[in-house]
């Protein structure tokens, strides 16, 4: 997909590409049934949520604190804690140990802040190859292409592209891919070798817990784990608003995460990894990094997009969003795509095109609907807007309309006429069709359909000669 | 959760219940723990190359939480790799300690004799799965293909 | 009491025959009815970067209610405007409480039937028993609002209609305001499955409470040749079924 196009472009690429569109369809519905059963089960999946909310928002009050205590429990059992103040910072912190580890190849389990500093070509820029672990996201590196969803980073692809590409990267001879059970398989043949032979390990954190210096990973494949725990050295690569007081906040994240995300209690794996301490443990690696990426949340914590940090990456807002299901993630140019994206983009990143998500939005809500911490996007969303009017104004022309039908609505007698005016127009336009098929001016919205046509005068201009009128009866509603 | 339960009265019969199983291989890796590695496991070669050979692995969950029918291991007991590289998982589990919920089970960890916090603390429920294919389910994706859960007195 | 009634922009110029359907049924439930001058509650200056402009507009229409009990929206989302999102741009504003207290006397039609008026007309409107009539749940109004029973509760009373629901009756129809204009073929995409869905259950009819949903879904209804009659809510339970339903041609379809 061309990048450098506007998102209508990108959108109308998607609406054209047959295998996408069949792609988003399984997957739309079936997150939905799946998110709303989990929650249908549950006599008190709202308080759940509220309970979450509140943890998110005690988490970033005292921040700071927090992330201190965090620091200071991974030091003192072993491990490192790296400040990245911006993207680069990152690359160069985890391109510094895997030099120091000797790496030649690293594992990855799924790290979206890994995908945000572009960790990958880094790594490949420096002769050290990253091996990408999660199903997902090792079709994707296949295919040389970037994740189009949070939690299913290859939800774009259909079971036909994915065979293609692992006739054409495996080199397995003849074999029968037609079946889901053989594709998973073959990559768990491909890849369990890979576990093994590393120095080290990158993996992402769902959160972090202050209280004992430890980083959560919820799993179902079971590669995070092996990522982290096989290899001498595990690098955690995350952003500093992951971070939770305690094990219990924790409990209260991990009950709405599956739910949200996929429908499940819980994922197969959660796993809470720690430096390794003074008790031996029966293996895992010796070296434990955390690295902390700050790239500008440290300016939307003390901004009015505040709530945008609560986010724990459930995905759950771009699988009920009528407008991802139907262009998919890549349409948004962000690995951070659907509602969420369409927020923190613009913000981490902060280019003019990025505010053109927060506009690819009918604000219908539904975002906010399933988000389990209760994120108030499309308010967010609007913020935008307000930031975009003022960081890139638009001209005078593309503000004219809205400037003035507002002076028309301020002034009573002159909305009346204008409104009146217009109305006949296109009525006189439209015939006795009642509806027109063409609007000069109008060509967004009569390119796919018609324009219904107004009747005679409008409401107000009826009701105020109504009242001036001696009759008064009743039958004067329904008159044409 | 994906997970097969079964009843035993005691932790002795579990070797005979496993030879038994339709599946069961001949090879097993088991855990350290006294309370698994001290059974009679004469009927099996013990293997601990589990990540050549990972066909079956036998652990005791330290506790779980009956809200979502998770299990609990950590690194003080059990190696994570024992735990993902064998295709099944056996866990052994006494029905004492099962607790309701997750923060029962933290408490009850930090009751215990004080000791660091252990390097991995894993929350199992259910085999490896996965669904980056068209959003179907498939079981065994790098972790093992079954989990089978042994509840003792 | 006395019920003001915001007619909304969309209805004031393209749609009167749903201002009157309002007046008559609140003139129903015993009500004076009384049409202030007014113009928009200014959601497209909100929604569209322009706070301060929204801010002028929403006083004027403040005002403009000042003498009313209740003020009543045949609209959810312009409801939902005045409702819930009038107190955000007033913060720090001494004008704050009589904003709030304008606020909460907005209500959406269905809901002030339902909730405050108790409406339950003895005398039924006809017709209707033998139509496979579907209904759009907009977003502004049944998230904003809560509007989801209301309406199907009048239809119920008022026309012994039972809804025949259709799948994603809680989707987006695309409209969205500047959306439908600015991103024509993802809102296309939208509209398209409203329809869909619409057909799934072979719907003849198609209600909804607000006009611009309607407007969308008509004008694509009738620019793909899907038969099915569209009409605002008001207008059925007003028993307003001879005015032609929107995007329709008075009499017979002349010829193309």
């Amino acid at each position: 997909m061309d990048v450098s196009q506007d998102f209508n472009a990108r959108a109308q690429q998607a609406l054209s590409d047959a295998p996408l569109q069949s792609a988003l369809a399984k997957a739309g519905s079936g997150f939905i049934d799946k998110r709303r059963a989990a929650a249908s089960v549950e006599a008190d999946f709202e308080e759940m949520r509220d309970q979450a909310k509140e943890v998110r928002e005690r988490s970033l009050r005292d921040l700071d604190i927090y992330i201190q205590h965090f620091e200071a429990q991974v030091t003192n059992a072993g491990g490192h804690v790296h400040w990245a103040e911006s993207v680069e910072d990152l690359r160069r912190i985890v391109l510094e140990i895997c030099h120091q580890a000797g790496a030649r190849h690293v594992t990855k389990g799924k790290s979206m802040v890994s995908e945000e500093a572009h960790l990958n070509q880094a790594l490949e820029d420096a002769d050290i190859t990253p091996w990408e672990t999660d199903l997902g996201e090792y079709i994707l590196q296949l295919a040389q292409e970037p994740p189009s969803h949070i939690v299913a980073p290859a939800l774009h692809k259909t079971k036909g592209q994915i065979e293609q590409l692992f006739r054409q990267a495996h080199d397995l001879g003849e074999r029968d891919l037609e079946a889901v059970k053989a594709l998973v398989d073959e990559a768990r043949t491909v890849i369990r070798d890979r576990f093994l032979s590393v120095d080290v390990g990158i993996t992402g954190a769902n959160l972090l817990i202050a209280e004992t210096g430890t980083a959560m990973l919820a799993t179902n494949e079971g590669n995070g784990d092996l990522t982290s725990s096989l290899p001498r050295t595990h690098i955690v690569t995350t952003s500093f608003d992951r971070v939770v007081p305690s094990w219990d906040d924790a409990a209260k994240i991990m009950r709405v995460l599956g739910r949200s995300a996929t429908g499940q209690t819980v994922t197969s794996y959660t796993s809470f990894f720690s430096a390794p301490g003074a008790t031996p443990n029966k293996d895992g690696p010796e070296n434990f990094h955390v690295v902390l990426l700050d790239n500008r949340r440290t300016e939307i914590l003390d901004s009015e997009y505040r709530e945008m940090l609560h986010c724990i990456r459930c995905g759950a807002c771009m699988n009920h969003c009528p407008v991802y299901q139907t262009v998919g993630g890549h349409a948004y140019d962000s690995v951070y795509p659907g509602p969420m994206g369409a927020v923190l983009s613009p913000l981490i990143r902060g280019e003019k095109q990025d505010y053109e998500l927060a506009n690819a939005s009918t604000f219908c809500g539904r975002c906010e609907e399933v988000c389990p911490v209760r994120i108030p996007l499309p308010k967010l969303l609007r913020y935008l807007r307000n930031e975009e009017q003022l960081k890139f104004p638009k001209g005078l022309l593309e503000r004219a309309p809205i400037a003035a039908f507002a002076a028309l609505a301020r002034r009573p007698r002159l909305y009346r006429w204008a409104t009146n005016t217009g109305a006949s127009l296109l009525r006189l336009l439209s015939g006795r069709r009642g509806r027109l098929r063409s609007i000069p001016g109008m060509g967004s919205w009569t390119r796919h359909r018609d324009m219904p046509a107004p009747e005679k005068q409008s409401f107000q201009t009826r009701w105020q000669n109504k009242q001036r009128s001696d009759n008064n009866t009743d039958d004067v509603f329904f008159r044409q | 959760m994906g997970a097969q339960v079964t009843e035993l009265d005691s932790a002795a019969e579990v070797p005979y219940w496993l030879s038994q199983l339709p599946f069961s291989s001949q090879r097993l890796a088991l855990s350290e723990q006294p309370e698994v590695s001290g059974l009679d496991w004469s009927r099996f070669t013990v293997d601990s190359d589990y990540a050549s050979h990972g066909q079956m692995g036998v652990v005791k969950a330290s506790m779980a939480a009956a809200e979502t029918g998770t299990v609990l291991m950590h690194s003080h007991d059990v190696p994570t790799g024992l735990l993902y590289l064998v295709d099944r998982l056996v866990i052994l589990l006494d029905r004492a300690q099962i607790k309701a919920r997750y923060e029962d089970m933290w408490s009850a960890r930090s009751d215990a004799p004080s000791r660091d916090t252990p390097r991995a603390t894993h929350l199992i429920t259910g085999p490896s799965r996965t669904a980056d294919v068209e959003q179907t389910i498939q079981v065994g994706a790098h972790g093992p293909r079954e989990v089978l859960v042994v509840l003792l007195p | 009491m006395t019920v003001g009634l915001f007619v909304t922009c969309p209805v004031d110029i393209l749609r009167p025959s749903v201002a009157e359907s309002t007046v008559a049924l609140l003139e129903a439930c015993g009500y004076r009815v009384e049409v202030p001058a007014q113009s928009c509650c200014g959601q497209v200056a909100f929604n569209n970067g322009e706070p301060d402009t929204t801010r002028q507009m929403a006083w004027d229409l403040v005002k403009a209610f000042e003498n009313c009990d209740y003020v009543v929206a045949p609209s959810g989302s312009c409801g939902g405007m005045a409702k819930c999102h009038y107190p955000e741009l007033f913060q720090g504003d001494g004008r704050l409480p009589e904003v709030e207290r304008f606020c909460d006397k907005v209500y959406e039609l269905t809901s002030f039937l339902v909730e405050v008026a108790h409406y339950n007309p003895t005398e039924k409107v006809a017709g209707l028993d033998q139509r496979k009539i579907t209904y759009h749940d907009s977003c502004a109004g049944l998230r904003e609002l809560g509007i989801k029973q209301q309406p199907r509760e009048m239809l119920a009373r008022c026309a012994g209609v039972e809804v025949t629901e259709m799948p994603e009756t809680e989707v987006c129809c695309g409209f969205g305001g500047t959306f439908c204009v600015k991103f024509p073929d993802v809102s296309n995409s939208m509209v398209t499955n409203k329809l869909h869905n619409a057909a799934s259950v072979d719907a003849d009819m198609l209600l909804g409470g607000d006009l611009s949903c309607l407007l969308n879904i008509a004008g694509k209804a009738h620019r793909d040749g899907q038969n099915v009659e569209v009409r605002h809510i008001a207008e059925v339970l007003a028993g307003d079924l001879h005015t032609p339903a929107i995007g329709a041609a008075q009499g017979p379809e002349p010829e193309q």
